[in-house]
């Protein structure tokens, strides 16, 4: 199922602004953005098998568990929306900025939209 | 006849609220051993036939930093009415952590999670700061995302009938 980025982050601040369903975060390039966590074939396409999420985490200073649960949580068979949020509200700012550079580094713009 | 009906109707009702009653199951608090700031382990089901909170917090999140006076209060009123607070912070560095507790001191133990094996592992904790209250069987009773004021009258009430072993849900 494809939706725009732009669809997305209009419905996702109704909801924050409404005060509230569940907390999301997405990632989006050229326009079109993606759940993570989400069992999907595209996501698995652009962001897994061409091997774009491992280079944006080894470019993060995270730690190396950190990195690996990232990837487990959006990459593998233990994907989960609510693992993958859980992760990132675990993330310093400092981890969340910088994660946030790295993927833009390789045109892809996280967002969280917390509730 | 109508009347007939209806009574099967109610009897069917009834029973399947019965059966739906019977098959409800608590939600069980998964077991973790963390060290608290001196490197001794606490152990949740250690714990076990006293009501616990466990407040997830960081030395970051402004929002928790400003509910922990009322949370230490509530532990000070309550710790030998068989009520455990349980401090977990997901920092990463231990100065921040008491350099943020130098700021506001807490009387209940504190506990390391650096590595996320329980706020994401095990409790996929959503938000910060969250609070989960476990009962006497160790079972999750609630779940708070987002500042709770402890001395609010509702949350004192039911954390006592869960005290006397009571389940209000």
């Amino acid at each position: 199922m494809r939706f725009t980025a732009a669809f997305i982050l209009v419905v996702c601040t109704i909801l924050a602004a409404s005060g509230c369903g569940p907390s999301t975060f997405i990632v989006s390039k050229e326009g079109r953005a993606f759940y993570f966590g989400r069992e999907s074939n595209s996501i698995d396409r652009i962001l897994c098998k061409t091997g774009d999420l491992e280079q944006i985490l080894a470019e993060t200073n995270m730690p190396d568990e950190l990195k690996k649960d990232f990837y487990l949580y959006s990459c593998t068979a233990q994907r989960s929306r609510e693992k993958i949020i859980s992760f990132y509200q675990f993330l310093t700012p400092d981890e969340r900025e910088d994660l946030k550079r790295a993927f833009r580094r390789y045109d892809y713009v996280i967002n969280y939209v917390p509730c | 006849m109508i009347i007939k009906v209806s009574r099967i109707v109610i009897a069917a009702f009834l029973a399947l609220t019965a059966l739906a009653g019977a098959g409800y199951a608590a939600e069980k608090a998964f077991d973790f051993t963390l060290t608290d700031l001196n490197g001794t382990p606490h152990r949740l089901s250690d714990f076990q036939g006293k009501v616990v909170l466990v407040n997830f917090w960081a030395s970051w999140c402004r929002e928790c930093v400003i509910e922990m006076p009322s949370l230490n209060g509530f532990y000070a009123a309550n710790k030998n009415k068989g009520i455990v607070v349980l401090g977990i912070t997901i920092d990463r560095k231990i100065e921040n952590v008491l350099d943020a507790l130098r700021k506001t001191p807490v009387s209940y133990p504190v506990l390391l999670d650096s590595r996320g094996d329980v706020f994401v592992k095990k409790y996929t904790v959503l938000g910060l700061p969250t609070t989960i209250i476990i009962d006497r069987e160790g079972n999750i009773q609630d779940r708070f995302i987002g500042r709770v004021d402890f001395s609010d009258k509702s949350l004192t009430e039911k954390i006592q009938s869960l005290l006397k072993g009571r389940n209000d849900r």
